[in-house]
């Protein structure tokens, strides 16, 4: 039972840092029809960049900062660089971002090296909780992840940026000749959801490994959940990310992580197949 | 104010505008009628820099709108009513009034939008697709005068508005120009056209065919007919 909810609560608190990172992907690819396969390696980049953070500051705090700000700049400079010369076709965005993909895989192997890393947690200490001693660095990390995704859809709502995104993702046209730079939200949007993903490695470096294969594994689990959620839908998409994440926890506590990771395909196949426009869709807009 | 010369715009292979000119006077309502297909809103997505021109030159002001990005057209003046309204049905009513403007709202601006169209100020909060068609196309225009335009382009206004509302539409149109505004309308209901614009462009395979006054085109039957398809 202990090890049910520890692994439950680790679902849950995993599936808000997912939901940040997914997000991201979800922006981008609702906005710019980008299908980007680099995005598991945009978080992987922020926990790398976490890390050398720490290693430089000493600080692992400051990385809450720098990193989604250097994300954001970065994630600014790719859209200029590598998305505007394709023109957001989706098919061409594949290799683009694949390739991009390989790019900061290999960067990062080479500046940082293959081995494996870990960061401490900057909150060493632990509570007791229903009979089990739990990180209190998860907890806070949950609930950056939660701060952060309230700020974003309050950003989406309350801001001229936010309000000329959700214009452009519906008819970029009729925008532009509204007067909304679109070229700009392209890039700003772009900038923000590496900027998810860099805060997503940020939040996560303490609790998972640092590597430069580390966003592999993530980048499937947040198409699953992009997929789930309904394809451009933002809430949609962060409630599957945390609802994969905590079925995954819950049957982990019982069965193979394979066997979670096959029941979390399993669910996309059926909601593929039963409700293919996903399981928010008419919950959340 | 706005003219076109020779104007060229292909879309892929095909050459939809062969040599447009056209000119609206400061004040001005016009007309740009034609058969489905003959280039009318493509005239017009070249105007706000939608539709790229391959040759020939389009002047607001004497400014070469060419220099100037799509999104910046708007600011130079020109209102833009997308054949079809545009709403954005996921922003709300306010969010569609503003959606041009760079900084904050213009309350004083929304007090004179909704003088022209006061049912939208009951609607502010609701989302775009919840408006009935006549209340979005209402909406189009407001966002338009939004942004003080000294010429408004209007693609078809009254398409599959209910019969009550074209009136009031047309009405709302007419205000606008008594105001200063300069219209360039382009209109299937001739009627609605004649009666509100003073002059009249006819289209024919992507160039203007007839420029004159809609009085002296109503006493020209067989030009009617040929263009526009139409008995009197």
């Amino acid at each position: 039972m202990d090890t049910l909810l520890l692994l439950a609560m680790n679902g849950l608190i995993w599936g808000l840092i997912i939901a940040l990172i997914a997000l991201g992907l979800s922006i981008i690819f609702g906005l710019l029809d980008i299908i980007n396969i680099a995005h598991g390696d945009f978080f992987m980049v922020g926990t790398v960049l976490a890390w050398f953070t720490l290693e430089l500051t000493g600080n692992f705090w400051v990385a809450f900062l720098a990193v989604p700000l250097i994300g954001f700049i970065l994630g600014a400079l790719i859209q200029r660089a590598v998305i505007q010369p394709i023109h957001n076709v989706a098919a061409l965005s594949i290799v683009a971002t694949f390739g991009l993909s390989l790019i900061l895989q290999e960067g990062v192997r080479i500046t940082f090296g293959t081995t494996p890393r870990r960061i401490l947690p900057p909150i060493q200490s632990t509570f007791h909780m229903f009979g089990i001693d739990y990180e209190i660095y998860r907890l806070f990390a949950a609930l950056v992840s939660l701060l952060a995704l309230a700020g974003f859809f309050i950003f989406l709502h309350r801001t001229k940026l936010g309000t000329w995104m959700r214009a452009v993702r519906h008819d970029r046209e009729t925008a532009i000749a509204m007067g909304v730079p679109a070229q700009r939200v392209y890039v700003l949007t772009f900038g923000i959801g590496f900027a998810l993903a860099a805060l997503g490695g940020v939040v996560a470096a303490p609790i998972t490994t640092v590597e430069f294969r580390t966003g592999v594994d993530i980048l499937p689990f947040c198409f699953m959940a992009v997929i789930i959620g309904g394809l451009g839908n933002l809430p949609g998409t962060a409630a599957a990310a945390v609802l994969l994440a905590f079925l995954e926890g819950i049957i982990q506590s019982f069965a193979d992580p394979t066997v979670a990771r096959i029941s979390s395909l399993v669910l996309m196949s059926a909601v593929l197949l039963v409700r293919p426009q996903g399981l928010f869709k008419g919950l959340t807009k | 104010m706005l003219s076109l010369r020779d104007v060229h715009v292909h879309i892929g292979k095909l050459h939809i505008l062969q040599g447009v000119n056209l000119e609206v006077k400061p004040g001005e309502s016009a007309a740009l009628l034609g058969r489905n297909g003959v280039g009318k809103t493509t005239t017009l997505r070249a105007i706000m820099g939608l539709a790229p021109r391959s040759r020939g030159a389009i002047e607001f002001e004497s400014i070469d709108l060419a220099s100037c990005p799509a999104h910046e057209v708007p600011r130079k003046g020109i209102g833009y009513v997308p054949q079809g309204r545009g709403i954005f049905p996921n922003l709300t009513v306010l969010e569609n009034l503003n959606i041009g403007l760079p900084g904050q709202r213009d309350s004083e601006r929304e007090d004179y939008v909704f003088a022209c169209f006061p049912r939208l100020k009951e609607r502010l909060k609701q989302s775009g697709n919840t408006l009935s068609g006549g209340e979005q196309q209402m909406l189009a225009i407001a966002r338009c005068l939004m942004m003080r335009p000294k010429l408004i382009i209007l693609d078809e206004p009254t398409e599959g508005i209910m019969p009550k509302l074209v009136s009031q539409i047309r009405r709302e149109i007419h205000r606008i120009n008594q105001t200063g505004v300069s219209v360039l309308l382009v209109e299937q209901n001739v009627e609605t056209a004649l009666k509100l614009c003073p002059r009249v462009f006819l289209m024919e395979k992507g160039t203007i065919v007839y420029s004159g006054a809609s009085h002296e085109l109503k006493s020209q039957p067989e030009i009617v007919h040929r263009y526009l398809g139409l008995t009197q």
